[in-house]
Parts: C-alpha cells; sequence; structure tokens
C-alpha cells in the first residue's frame, strides 16, 4: 500500500487530519470514500477542494463540505499545512 | 485571488489563447484565466467534465478561434472523448482504461494476476518501465520501454519536440510496441512520478 500523504488522530468518532505543506502535488489523488463525510476546516488556509465535474473551490474557514460515498473529490494543495476535522456516517 | 497555476508544483506548458472574444464555459474560462493548458486539465482524467472541455477546445480549434500548444494541439486531433459504440454500449475512444476499469481487465500473465495497460516502473531493469498488454492473438504481453540511464524530459518543450519528432510519435499507434507507451507516457505521469504532462 502507498504512503498516504496526510498524518491523522482519532477522537470521539472524528479524524483530525493533517496535511503537511510539504506534500508533493501529485501525491494529492483523486479518490473516493466508502462512506458519507462530512469534513471541517478550522481555520484560514488557500488549499482547494475539488469535487469530480466540478472546478475547484477554496476551503473556506469553519464551512462545511459534504462528500458523498462513491464521489471522487480530491484537494489541492495551498500554502502551509492544512488541518481538517472528518466525521464518517 | 488563488492562482491554480501557482499552487501546482509542476512545470507547465503555456495555456491556450482565444483569438476573438467568444462564449465560452465556465470551465474553460477557468482554464484561460488560469494560462493552464488543456494536457493540465483540471478534471479527473476521463470524468464527464475533462471529456466535456476537451471537446469543446476542439470545435474553437477546428473553427480556427483557439490557440494551442503543441500538446493540446496534438491532444485534440486525436480521437480523444470522442464516442463509439463497442460491444453495444458507448465508450470513449482514446482514453485507456484505468481505475475501476482496469480491475475488470486484469488478466494472467505467465499464471499470475496483472493489470493491462497500466505502465509501472521497473527498477531492476533492464528498461525504464513495462506494462501488460493484450496483442493481437488476445494473448498478454509485456511491453518494457525506457532507457533506465536517461531522465523524462518531457518538461523540456525543446526535447519534448525533439523526441516526439525523432520518434515520429504521431505515427505510433500500436499498444504492443515500446514505441507508442513512451510517447505517451504522460498520460500515467501521476502515477509514475513524472513531473511534466506533456507528451513528450
Amino acid at each position: 500500500m502507498s504512503k498516504r500523504p496526510f498524518k491523522q488522530t482519532k477522537e470521539d468518532n472524528i479524524i483530525i487530519r493533517k496535511f503537511s505543506n510539504k506534500v508533493k502535488g501529485h501525491e494529492l489523488k483523486w479518490h473516493y470514500d466508502l462512506k458519507h463525510r462530512i469534513v471541517i476546516c478550522e481555520h484560514e488556509t488557500n488549499w482547494l477542494f475539488q469535487m469530480d465535474n466540478e472546478l475547484p473551490k477554496k476551503i473556506e474557514k469553519n464551512s462545511i463540505i459534504e462528500i458523498p460515498p462513491y464521489v471522487y473529490h480530491r484537494v489541492i494543495k495551498g500554502d502551509g499545512d492544512l488541518i481538517v476535522s472528518i466525521k464518517e456516517s | 485571488m488563488i492562482k491554480l497555476a501557482d499552487l501546482i508544483e509542476d512545470n507547465k506548458p503555456c495555456g491556450m489563447y482565444l483569438f476573438e472574444n467568444v462564449l465560452v464555459s465556465e470551465n474553460l474560462k477557468f482554464h484561460l484565466d488560469r494560462n493552464t493548458a488543456l494536457c493540465e486539465n483540471i478534471f479527473r482524467t476521463y470524468s464527464e467534465s475533462y471529456f466535456e472541455l476537451i471537446e469543446e477546445v476542439r470545435k474553437l480549434y477546428y473553427g480556427n478561434k483557439i490557440e494551442l500548444n503543441d500538446c493540446d494541439a496534438e491532444l485534440v486531433e486525436s480521437d480523444l472523448g470522442k464516442k463509439g459504440i463497442h460491444d453495444g454500449r458507448e465508450v470513449y475512444l482514446d482514453a485507456p482504461i484505468e481505475e475501476e476499469e482496469d480491475l475488470l481487465m486484469e488478466s494472467k500473465h505467465r499464471g499470475r494476476e496483472v493489470r493491462l495497460n497500466r505502465p509501472f516502473r521497473t527498477p531492476g531493469g533492464p528498461k525504464k518501465f513495462s506494462v501488460y498488454v493484450k496483442n493481437k492473438t488476445g494473448n498478454v504481453i509485456k511491453v518494457s520501454f525506457g532507457d533506465p540511464n536517461l531522465r523524462v524530459r518531457s518538461n523540456n518543450p525543446k526535447a519534448a519536440k525533439s523526441f516526439r519528432a525523432r520518434h515520429k510519435c504521431h505515427t505510433k499507434k500500436d499498444k504492443t510496441t515500446a514505441g507508442y507507451w513512451s510517447c505517451n507516457i504522460s498520460r500515467y505521469r501521476k502515477k509514475l512520478g513524472i513531473k511534466s504532462s506533456s507528451p513528450w
């Protein structure tokens, strides 16, 4: 299995995932998840999020990103680290 | 405002240029505004929007309304994104099958399950890359290609143009040859960790 481009911890069913600014752009691959996910970023960032067949959008502080299961998506690298909270359902 | 071009580390070919003020989709406008080339298509490879963008640029190109770099021109002049019927099913042409469909194309080579049409690095040599493909008789063969002592320099436009001319890439259509894969290696750049998206 290839190395993941992030580090994460789990607290009370919430995944805290950190993408380092050292990650290479090509390591952030298109993928889909098997479960519905709610993603929140609690800090200012210029990283982007892109859902399949949509243009990339800036990840806004405290805004909720809903990712349905089996829908391709990816993040696009910005400046600094990106830390997000992920809740699966 | 974030410029996507600034966020992507790879060396990028120059973008597309409209000759006249024509109405374009939001998706194409996004690429034009950021000087993003068609071969750097922001959408997931082989997704609906990926093909729609190519088709839109193709129409503008043949209507002499857009200027493209060599890489993009080669893309729209190919059949990529055009649809055909295969076994009663509508399929996209010129698009090597990947991801889930690739799983369906698992096959056996010397008794071992392998994936077809997916190049991989071969650090043990004798070549730089290999790929499993089916030949005309239906047998799975392994095609090895690329000099392990040379770098893929497709991020250098002059070197890329020279390579394409030297190897007559426009004539390479047979997937069972090393030449085809050498000329089209950039389609798999992300999996192989190659910097440039130029098709040599």
